[in-house]
């Protein structure tokens, strides 16, 4: 198939005048991992549920597994798997029953993988989801996503929506999935959460695409604010490799640095360094002095 | 797909639907079994004589006072279970669609292959499930009654059957307009209260107006005014033009609620 696994070209969601997501166009290849990152309001939520057909695109539209996907159109979504940022389950069923239902709406199932999934993730399913835990009821909603085996799995801030001990056990099973063939795409807000798995990630704010990143590209221009505090004369850093802002305030300078930390370090090290802080930007960060456009609003 | 999805909103509305369908047999059994310990039917016509509004209310133009009939058929469209009747299709709209929406239902069944319509399939087949229910629990009431207690004057049950479907179209009339509530809508107390308010409005035009005659003409603008089971029951006919504005009532307002939630954002 020539076309891309899935493709949206100028989507567009208003709310009346807000902005949801403004003129977005974007390509997942079949197989990868997708982080779809942003600050709140970024249009993230508002994006996952156009592709889900919850919205009704303003303009623009989408495909997915190589076919045009017209309002309406719902067969296609046999095969995608989706986790709700704010997941709400039926309260007065069983898991077992949750599971049943789903499963008669599916048509094929194959419960040995369901049970897999059951197993893997230690979900109780005899009693009424209104008495669950909180991590129980999350894992049941992974696997209400995942039990059909999608091809397309789209989780909407499952490092939010899910506590830190289930999120382990869920990129495990999303990598295995991975490698059986499946492609992902989550929302986030940070980038750290979702670099141990995605392979390429997307940038929005402001209802807009910022850019788009392979994680091993963006790693090797990650920014670091740098201070360091001298004895005596502190001398001009500027034109150090990698240094892309310089101040200096008395004794302490303080240093935007961009890729490799190797050259600041070669030359600090030949300096009388009294006190030194390393740390990372933040996401935006990245992403704007990466584009070189931090000065936009 | 839209048996399952019926299945569902019927396990969840059953804890409902079963009190008001007993409750509707219980009022049409006990309007018959309580001629005989009262005295007979003179007290019924003498109290519908001595409080005309009240008679009215319950029917005293349409029907015969004197005859078992006529007083069984004050069950069907007594007050009581004229709320009844509309707390089925109330309980229905809130639950199905909009409902769904805030309960997360929708986002659970939408974001596989289920399409849009057969969600709504399920609701109106869940509406017309239930309330042939109601009227089929209303007949038997009546039915029983007679077998049980048996009046000095036998009542004509095909006639009764008739009505109890005239107020099964009633219901699922209501039931048109206010899953057109529903359907445009992300939250279920504000279709109850919405839905329970326009129901009160309709009650008042079609049942409290035409008691007074310079508010009479409101009945029109009502589906409760169209509904006339008792007519049924005194003539052996289906009143139709009234029975007919509640069917293309009833289904205007399911079309127009099929195309709202074809059309309309899932917003979370
Ligand atoms: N139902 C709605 N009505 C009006 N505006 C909305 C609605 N839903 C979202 N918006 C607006 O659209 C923009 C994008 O919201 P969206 O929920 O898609 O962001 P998000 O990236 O998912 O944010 P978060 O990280 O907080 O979940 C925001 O400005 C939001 O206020
Ligand atoms: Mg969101």
């Amino acid at each position: 198939m020539a076309s891309a696994f899935m493709q949206t070209s100028a989507l567009t969601k208003r709310y009346g005048t807000t902005v949801g997501i403004e003129d977005l166009s974007l390509s997942l290849q079949a197989g990868e991992v997708f982080g779809f990152l942003g600050p709140n309001g970024a249009g993230k939520t508002t994006t996952i549920r156009l592709l889900l057909g919850f919205l009704r695109p303003t303009s623009g539209g989408f495909s997915m597994f190589g076919q045009d996907i017209a309002w309406g159109d719902w067969r296609h979504r046999a095969r995608i798997g989706f986790l709700p940022g704010d997941l709400r389950l039926p309260r007065r069923l069983t898991g077992h029953q949750l599971l049943g239902l789903l499963g008669r709406l599916h048509g094929q199932i194959n419960w040995s993988w369901v049970a897999h999934l059951v197993e893997r993730l230690e979900v109780p399913l005899g009693h009424r989801i209104r008495t669950l835990s909180r991590g129980n009821l999350q894992k049941l909603g992974l696997i209400q996503a995942l039990m059909h085996r999608p091809e397309l799995i789209i989780l909407d801030e499952p490092t939010t929506a899910l506590d830190p001990l289930v999120q382990r056990t869920a990129l495990e099973v999303l990598r295995e999935l991975r490698d059986q063939g499946a492609t992902v795409f989550f929302s986030s807000h940070h980038i750290d959460e979702v670099e141990k798995i995605c392979d390429r990630v997307a940038f929005v704010r402001g209802g807009r695409l910022v850019g788009v990143e392979e994680i091993a590209d963006l790693r090797s221009h990650l920014l670091a604010r740098v201070e360091v505090r001298v004895t005596g004369e502190a001398p001009d850093l500027s034109s150090v490799e990698g240094v892309i802002r310089f101040e200096q305030r008395g004794e302490t300078l303080a240093l935007m640095v961009r890729g490799r930390p190797a050259p600041l370090l070669a030359r600090l090290a030949a300096l009388p360094v009294e006190e030194i802080t390393w740390q990372a930007a933040r996401l935006e960060d990245h992403f704007f002095t990466y584009y070189e456009r931090a000065g936009e609003p | 797909m839209t048996r399952t999805l019926t299945a569902r909103l019927l396990q969840r509305l059953w804890p409902i639907l079963l009190p008001l369908s007993a409750l509707c047999g219980g009022v049409a059994f006990l309007f018959v079994a309580l001629i005989e310990p009262m005295g007979g039917l003179g007290i019924f016509e003498t109290v519908l004589r001595m409080t005309p509004r009240i008679g009215q209310l319950l029917g005293s133009n349409e029907i015969d006072p004197t005859t078992s009939a006529g007083i069984a058929s004050i069950a069907y469209v007594h007050p009581f279970v004229a709320i009844l009747m509309a707390a089925w299709p109330l309980s229905v709209a809130a639950a199905a669609l909009g409902g769904d929406v805030e309960s997360g239902e929708a986002d659970l069944l939408l974001s596989r292959a289920v399409p849009r319509r057969a969600m709504f399939q399920a609701a109106v087949a869940t509406l017309l499930a239930g309330a042939l229910a109601m009227c089929a629990s209303l007949w038997l009431g009546t039915a029983l009654a007679q077998w049980i207690s048996p009046p000095e004057d036998p009542m004509p049950l095909g006639r009764f059957a008739a009505a109890a479907v005239v107020n099964a179209v009633l219901i699922a009339s209501t039931g048109g307009v206010l899953l057109l509530l529903s359907a445009g809508s992300s939250e279920r107390g504000r279709i109850l209260a919405t839905g329970a308010g326009l129901w009160l409005l309709n009650f008042f035009a079609g049942v409290v107006a035409p008691l007074f005659p310079s508010l009479a003409f409101l009945r029109l603008y009502s589906l409760q005014g169209h509904a006339r089971p008792q007519a049924v029951i005194a003539s052996g006919q289906i009143p139709w033009p009234d029975t007919g504005i509640l069917l293309t009532v009833g289904v205007a307002g399911l079309s127009a609620a099929a195309l709202v939630w074809s059309r309309r954002d899932v917003r979370s």
